[in-house]
């Protein structure tokens, strides 16, 4: 069976001329279904890059990107974004809700985008937070606004969560909290979930880390027995 | 660095700037230039009026003396006084027999005429006259020339010693044109002992001018000659023409001169109401006189009065709402744009630096961008738009040294619209500087409850995700909001206001020449037009006979000055050729045996349908009484309308000046009908009249048309702008382009809608406003019609919707990836 995910001698350039840079130099790897992946690496090293290229949000320069049989790095316009309501669903580093909706309606935001979507009200009481439902994201924690991006990224039901950094903003208690939630997310519902962290920590939960630096891959790990999130001992 | 920051920001937000440069520089530059012109001409006027001491109060009688001079002199208000001599004449037929008027002066203290070339007016100059500057320009004439004119059949010929513009003639047209042409009107002043009066009078008399009764009757240099005749048992019938002429010869120069009467005498005062110290002049005079005036009267002054207080009006009430809209657009995107960096605010001040700095920061871009965009204004405004306009005017009127003025209001609203930039930003600043640096390091919540109101709807539920979405936003970004509404708001007052504008003309132009003169031909016909030829007329045409007069008409019968009102008396046949309109503008037969009195006179009266108006010739003294049977309107003539019978009945002949039919009279070949002017004419003398306000309505639209674009632009903007970071997470989250371009149309739609219907009831009061303001003679209507209504919507909602277009079409190319980097 093919991975679900397959990034092949990928390259992406800023710039142009004398100031061009590699974010990404020729990277290439594989993820299969339901795999907790890690991203590891120093700051500048190209993860967003990758990430926000797994996410159809960005385009490769030369490589290919195939996920789910489909060919993300050729898609236009209408088929990507198609591909983000349906495939992926992304988790920043600062939330990026909506300010002028609540809560609920963050989450609830799905339904018109996915016939597929999850219920809006299960989702906020999956991530603990059905009593906010009425909060604008303002009124919120950033812990709270991150489960709520959380919730709004699974209420799509996608086969793939991306997370940018997801605890980066959040102390480590509450940054606990989220990863639980993205770890069940992986083994409970079965989702594949890439997580981009600069916490080394994180490592020993995924089933595979991938460590970049200077736009490369220098280390791609497959680990024989992660470790609950819930386990490890912050 | 902070200088650097500012740059780098300008060019980021090139938009926001854009429209805080355009929007400064579009409302100073309106406002002064549009002011420029009225300015400028109180400027110059007042100068031409001080110079040439221009009278205030004109009195015309049938000869007013040396004493009687004098005594109006002694009266403490009186400054100056002066008699004069006025003649109608003619030029010879090289120049087209131009209409000339002929002031005869033995001294020049008040309306003195201003020289533009040539000598000092010379009252003491016996070959030379002086010449209006307007008519020697428009046949070439140059001080030096002999110049050639007629008066009662005799023709003089003088040297003209100079150029002259008189206050009393900033506006002339000649009677038989249908629009200004300096070629055909004119008036000439010249020395008491330059002008021939015994050629005058003997003149006169062989043409029967004045016959020898009217001699006997105004003067007694006959009656020695009387005298002589009763010796040999004659009367004064007897007198033979030679006689007289043979007289005339003999007699001495000053017994010529004291046949011919000084008809005008003029004086100025300081005291602001002349026309209220007429008791006094009566008195010291035993009532010697005819009629006094104020320079409301006088038609070369009252006509630039009125078209300058029509400019006013229509340019105060465009200026007023930009500098109000663009006041309110530069607040609103001033505090949106602190608004949005309000987490950055927070930064700096949480790093230490000092408010006052960090203010000034903000300032400093509003404080340059806005005085660059009203200095600019300023100047565009007052030397390129306000010289058009003074240029549209100077066609018209004769005002020496008219060019576009400014003053200190210009100053001051240039001064209002930077510091109203200013002042926001600095406000939105401080707002945000005032919570502490911690709550604004992270965004404002919305203010709004839990629930947006709509949510109460029964329906809810059952509307589109795109209909809640917005109605959510909507409710929940009311400044947002407020801005899309507001914008096209004011597209809407300002199309209004200048399509509405722009529509009276022509409505204007149905209601006189449909409704009122509703007739194909019009025959001006000849001065000394009788029964007879009255007779002949209506033989060979239908049609009907009009008479104009001048009258004084008055709530009471002999009122004194203050309480009367000078207007124009029509008599017509009642044949519906000549109509009258009601205050509705709908035709009305006067009911036979009652007059028709103007709206604006019968306020004026306080008179209604039903009570009685007292009424005198101008140069009578009988009063007559009438009952209004209808109160009439008409866009730009108050008058008293009478049936002939009616006007029969008081003893008074029936003489039309106007014959108007519906069958071709242009072959007519008499001496009775002097021209013939057809519909197509008339049309275009009325395009002609309104030509000058036309031309400056269209400034106008023109102009409004830019603001629209700016202000729904801003608006656009800044919306735009505010929401980048919540597009490019819809469209991370998975909504096409598309999807988000749909709901931002909906919104845009919605709002605009809703703008366009707030603006009309705005638009309508500027518009009712402005063409209220008008002269006395000037009754428009107003309300515009539905097509006015029409047109404006349609252009404020396209430009809404392809501003729209325009930044919707960027959601396309939104960076997903740099709009959400960070919190900001
Ligand atoms: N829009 C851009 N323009 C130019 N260079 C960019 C841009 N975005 C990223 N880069 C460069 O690409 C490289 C990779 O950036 P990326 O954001 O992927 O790093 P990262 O590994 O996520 O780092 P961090 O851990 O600090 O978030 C960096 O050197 C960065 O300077
Ligand atoms: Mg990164």
């Amino acid at each position: 069976m093919a991975a679900l995910i397959e990034f092949k001698n990928i390259v992406k350039v800023y710039g142009t001329g004398e100031a061009a840079q590699k974010a990404v130099d020729d990277v290439s790897f594989t993820i299969e279904e339901g795999e907790f992946v890690v991203i590891l690496g120093q700051s500048g090293a190209g993860k967003s890059t990758i990430l926000n290229m797994l996410g159809g949000m960005d385009t490769p320069d030369s490589g290919t990107i195939n996920i789910d049989g489909g060919l993300v790095s050729s898609m236009n316009d209408k088929q990507l974004s198609d591909y983000r309501a349906k495939t992926v669903g992304f988790i920043f580093q600062f939330y990026n809700l909506i300010p002028t909706l609540t809560a609920y309606e963050n989450v609830a935001l799905i339904k018109s985008i996915s016939k597929d979507s999850l219920d809006p009200m299960e989702m906020l009481k999956s991530v603990g937070l059905e009593s906010h439902k009425n909060k604008f994201p303002s009124q919120m924690s950033g812990g709270e606004q991150q489960r709520v991006s959380i919730a709004r990224a699974i209420a799509k039901n996608p086969k793939i969560i991306l997370g940018d950094e997801p605890t980066g903003a959040l102390d480590s208690n509450t940054g606990v909290i989220v990863l639980e939630l993205m770890w069940k997310l992986c083994r409970e519902d079965k989702r594949t979930v890439i997580i981009v962290t600069h916490n080394a920590d994180i490592a020993q939960c995924a089933d595979k880390v991938i460590r970049m630096k200077n736009g490369k891959i220098i280390e791609i790990k497959q680990n024989e027995n992660p470790v609950p999130v819930s386990e490890v001992n912050w | 660095m902070l200088f650097k920051k500012m740059l780098r920001e300008i060019r980021l937000d090139f938009g926001h700037f854009l429209s805080i440069f355009l929007l400064s520089f579009l409302a100073v530059m309106l406002f002064s230039g549009l002011e420029s012109n009225v300015i400028g001409a109180n400027q110059a006027r007042e100068k031409f009026h001080e110079e040439t001491n221009l009278a205030d109060g004109w009195l015309y009688g049938e000869n007013f003396s040396d004493e009687d001079a004098e005594k109006i002199s002694s009266l403490s208000f009186v400054n100056d006084v002066q008699r004069r001599m006025k003649f109608s004449g003619s030029a010879d037929s090289e120049h087209d027999n131009a209409e000339l008027t002929i002031f005869v002066e033995n001294e020049n203290l008040v309306s003195k005429p201003y020289i533009v070339s040539g000598e000092d007016f010379d009252v003491a100059s016996e070959d030379g006259i002086w010449l209006a500057d307007r008519f020697a320009q428009a046949w070439e004439i140059k001080p030096g020339d002999t110049f050639s004119f007629s008066v009662e059949g005799l023709t003089i010929t003088k040297e003209v010693k100079g150029l002259i513009d008189s206050p009393e003639y900033e506006y002339m047209m000649a009677s038989d044109d249908l629009k200004i042409d300096f070629h055909h009107i004119g008036y000439i002043y010249m020395s008491y002992d330059g002008f021939p009066f015994r050629e005058y009078i003997s003149c006169m008399i062989e043409n029967n001018t004045i016959s020898v009764s009217d001699i006997i009757e105004n003067s007694d240099s006959l009656d020695d000659i009387i005298a002589n005749l009763e010796q040999y048992g004659m009367t004064k019938d007897d007198i033979t023409k030679d006689m007289i002429l043979e007289k005339i010869e003999k007699m001495s120069e000053e017994d010529i001169r004291s046949m011919i009467p000084f008809t005008q005498m003029i004086f100025t005062t300081d005291e602001e109401d002349v026309m209220s110290h007429e008791d006094e002049i009566a008195d010291a005079i035993d009532d010697n006189y005819a009629v006094m005036l104020d320079s409301s009267s006088i038609t070369g002054i009252v006509r630039l009065d009125d078209e300058l207080a029509q400019h006013n009006s229509v340019s105060w009430g465009f200026s007023v709402v930009f500098v109000i809209i663009a006041m309110l657009v530069i607040f609103i995107s001033m505090n949106r744009m602190v608004d949005n960096q309000r987490i950055q605010i927070g930064t700096m001040k949480a790093l230490g630096m000092k408010k006052g700095k960090i203010i000034f920061h903000y300032i400093s871009y509003n404080l340059i961008i806005s005085l660059l965009g009203s200095v600019g204004g300023f100047f565009v405004g007052v030397f390129a738009l306000g010289e058009k306009i003074v240029g549209l005017f100077n066609g018209n009127y004769t005002v020496p040294g008219w060019e576009a003025g400014f003053d200190a209001t210009s100053i001051l609203i240039m001064i209002l619209v930077v510091g109203g930039s200013v002042l926001s930003s600095c406000m939105s600043c401080a707002k945000i500087l005032k919570i502490n640096p911690a709550e604004s390091l992270r965004p404002a919540p919305p203010r709004s409850g839990k629930k947006c109101i709509f949510e109460f709807l029964p329906f809810w539920n059952k509307l589109g995700f795109s209909t809640q979405y917005n109605l959510r936003n909507i409710t929940r970004s009311k400044v947002r909001t407020f801005m899309g509404i507001f914008g096209t708001t004011c597209g809407m007052i300002l199309m209004l206001a200048s399509v509405g504008s722009l529509g009276f003309v022509d409505e204007l132009s149905d209601w006189s020449l449909e409704k009122i003169q509703n007739y194909d031909y019009q025959a001006s016909l000849s001065d000394d037009f009788n029964a007879e030829d009255m007779q002949k007329i209506s033989d060979q045409y239908e049609g009907e006979f009009v008479e104009f007069g001048t009258i004084e008409v008055a709530a009471k019968s002999n009122a004194v000055s203050a309480d009367r009102s000078l207007q124009t008396l029509i008599v017509t046949e009642g044949k519906g050729l000549y109509n009258l309109t009601d205050v509705n503008l709908e035709v009305q037969e006067l009911p036979e045996g009652k007059a028709a009195l103007s709206r604006k006179v019968a306020e004026k009266l306080n008179l209604n349908v039903g009570d009685t108006v007292y009424w005198h010739m101008y140069d009578e003294n009988t009063w007559y009484e009438a009952e209004i049977g209808l109160i009439s309107r008409a866009p730009s003539l108050t008058s008293l309308t009478l049936l002939r019978s009616d006007f029969e009945e008081t003893n008074h002949e029936f003489k039309p000046s106007m014959f108007v039919t519906d069958e071709d009279i242009t072959g007519y070949d008499g001496e009775e009908i002097v021209s013939v002017l057809v519909k197509s004419d008339l049309e275009e003398a009325y395009v002609n009249n309104m030509s000058v306000i036309n031309d400056l309505i269209s400034v106008l639209l023109v102009f409004s048309v830019i603001m629209i674009v700016v202000v729904l632009y801003s608006s656009g903007n800044i919306s735009f702008h505010e929401r980048n970071k919540e597009f490019a997470t819809m469209k991370v989250i998975g909504f096409s382009s598309k999807k988000i371009r749909n709901l931002i149309t909906k919104e845009n739609i919605w709002l605009s809608v809703i703008g366009v219907i707030i603006g009309i009831p705005f638009g309508n009061a500027v518009l009712s406003a402005m063409v209220n303001s008008n002269g006395e003679n000037y009754d428009y209507p107003t309300s515009a019609s539905p097509v006015v209504y029409l047109i404006s919507a349609a252009f404020v909602l396209i430009v809404s919707a392809l501003v729209s277009f325009m930044f919707s079409r960027r959601i396309k190319k939104l960076d997903m990836v740099g709009s959400l980097k960070g919190m900001e």
